[in-house]
């Protein structure tokens, strides 16, 4: 896969930024076969979690290998501690990431723009990202991948089991509590209602069936021992009870925690249940 | 405006390579036509040096274009005798890579420039000689012109860049390919070539040598106070002027 870094300014952010592009080769170099569809490129959007950026996906797991397979274009920008929201005290991250940076992508690169061709997908902070950015556009995207994701807007409520409690003594805990704050304007004393507005992944899921809109597929995945399970097994039971899975949601688990081995695994089984067209490459050099 | 590093497989090296791009910051108008400028470094340069030396991009967003710069590291953009394939590489295989990957940028030969330093003009006079009517233009700024002689003057003073230039081009009257010489190809340029030549140079006599062989019109000398990144960086607007608006 051919790699870039894409730098500009963003009109939604007013700052520079930084995106990792992977892009199919129709040769490559030893060890990895040509892409079986060369131009017009099927693009997940992948978004980190808390304390990444854009490199992350491409230093701590072996995506360009994966996608290669699939010859699947891959966009990777960084979100700060935002959680992908446009922030009460920061900046449009949303907009940037939903609106901007797709519009952006599509006049750089020969990205198809089918809604069957796009995919979201994303990790802890970046699987809550996903869910809301694809819940919100869900015209946009014909997939959403959520691995160990967070649910922000119920952890600012504090409508989540006790063992956030130790991550907030951890040493990311202060990043991670400051942030509600940084997004929502909530803090304990202030606690601004989250729950039961854009920002609550349940109430968009709920909306888009009451507005009967196009639903993309979900597919999520969580280690047993991560401690965001009791926040994604919250998220499964309120999918898992919806009649008739209307968003053809697909959960599972295995022992894991809240790591890149979890989530190296994780994104290859995301990819392969990818609904792509075509079949994979069939051999390597 | 941005910029992209692009890091891709190259068929033709048969190993991993980089490329620089700028574009303008796009307006409402139609983007989907992006005049090209290619921007070739001098020997031993790499992909960066553009971006690191002039203020292309500043350049880039005023006259709209997007600029694509290789890098040039050890092969004067030329398949070498004992070595790369850099001239396959550079003038073949990048231009496909540029226009597979990026649409928005024109693909017409009017609208496609050429410009180079030191080696780098000598590969962009180059090219624009040897892929007559795929380019509308060069600038060369200290170009190496005489390319024969730059070798011979380089191995009677066995410098150290004779023994690597003789890999590149094989010795003058022996392995040495006519192919690789300018004033060769620009006594070749075919009849009804309309691309234009601007030579930026310190030596005038030096590039009457090649101006000789090019229709009067076709081509011009500018004077260059000196030879370096200082001085390129200086007058890299002008050039841009040249090719694009055809001004002075």
């Amino acid at each position: 896969m051919a790699f870039a870094e894409f730098n500009f300014y963003s009109k939604s952010l007013q700052m520079d930024v930084q995106v990792s592009l992977i892009l199919p080769e129709k040769v490559q170099g030893v060890g990895s076969a040509p892409a079986i569809r060369y131009g017009n490129f099927p693009v997940l959007y992948l978004l980190h979690g808390t304390s990444g950026d854009h490199t992350d996906w491409e230093r701590w797991t072996s995506i360009e290998r994966y996608a290669a397979k699939k010859g699947l274009a891959v966009v990777m920008p960084a979100a700060q501690l935002s959680a992908y929201t446009n922030m009460v005290h920061g900046e449009r991250y949303f907009d940037y990431i939903a609106y901007e940076l797709p519009e952006k992508i599509s006049k750089l690169l020969p990205i198809s723009c089918c809604r069957e061709d796009t995919y979201l997908c994303g990790l802890s902070m970046g699987g809550y990202g996903a869910l809301k950015i694809g819940l919100t556009l869900p015209e946009n995207y014909a997939a959403i991948g959520t691995l160990s994701n967070g649910n922000h807007a119920y952890m600012a409520a504090g409508k989540v089991g006790s063992d956030m409690e130790k991550l907030f003594q951890s040493p990311l805990g202060e990043a991670m509590r400051n942030r509600f704050q940084l997004c929502w304007g909530w803090t304990p004393e202030h606690p601004v209602p989250v729950v039961g507005t854009d920002q609550d992944i349940f109430w968009l899921a709920q909306k888009n069936l009451d507005e009967k809109r196009k639903l993309p597929d979900i597919f999520a995945a969580c280690g047993k021992e991560d401690h965001n399970y009791s926040m994604a097994s919250d998220v499964r039971k309120y999918f898992e009870g919806l009649p008739g899975n209307p968003y053809r949601y697909q959960y599972q688990e295995e022992h894991g925690g809240h790591t890149w081995e979890f989530w190296d695994k994780w994104i290859q089984v995301f990819l392969d249940w990818l609904p792509m067209k075509g079949e994979e490459s069939p051999h390597e050099y | 405006m941005s910029s992209l590093t692009l890091r891709y497989y190259s068929q033709a090296l048969g190993m991993n390579t980089a490329v620089s791009l700028v574009f303008p910051e796009e307006n409402t108008e139609a983007q989907m036509c992006l005049p090209l400028v290619y921007l070739l470094p001098d020997e031993g340069e790499d992909h960066t040096r553009w971006i690191r030396e002039t203020g292309i991009e500043r350049l880039s967003q005023k006259y709209k274009f997007a600029a694509v710069m290789p890098g040039c590291a050890q092969g004067c953009y030329t398949n070498m005798k004992l070595g790369y394939h850099f001239y396959d590489a550079w003038a073949e295989e990048l231009p496909q890579i540029v226009h597979t990957y990026f649409p928005s940028i024109s693909s017409r030969p009017n609208s496609t420039y050429l410009i180079g330093a030191g080696m780098g003009g000598y590969g962009a006079v180059k090219t624009m000689l040897k892929q007559a009517g795929k380019y509308a233009g060069v600038a060369s700024f200290s170009g190496i012109l005489d390319i024969k002689s730059y070798i011979l003057n380089a191995t009677a003073s066995s410098s150290l860049d004779s023994e690597r230039l003789l890999r590149v081009f094989g010795m003058p009257g022996k392995s040495f390919s006519d192919d690789d010489d300018l004033l060769e190809l620009a006594v070749c340029l075919p009849s009804g070539f309309s691309g234009k030549f601007y030579f930026f140079s310190t030596e005038q006599e030096e590039t009457a040598k090649i101006q000789n062989h090019l229709p009067p019109p076709l081509s011009a000398y500018l004077t260059l106070p000196g030879n370096g990144w200082e001085f390129w960086d200086h007058e890299l607007e002008h050039a841009l002027r040249l090719l694009l608006k055809g001004g002075n």
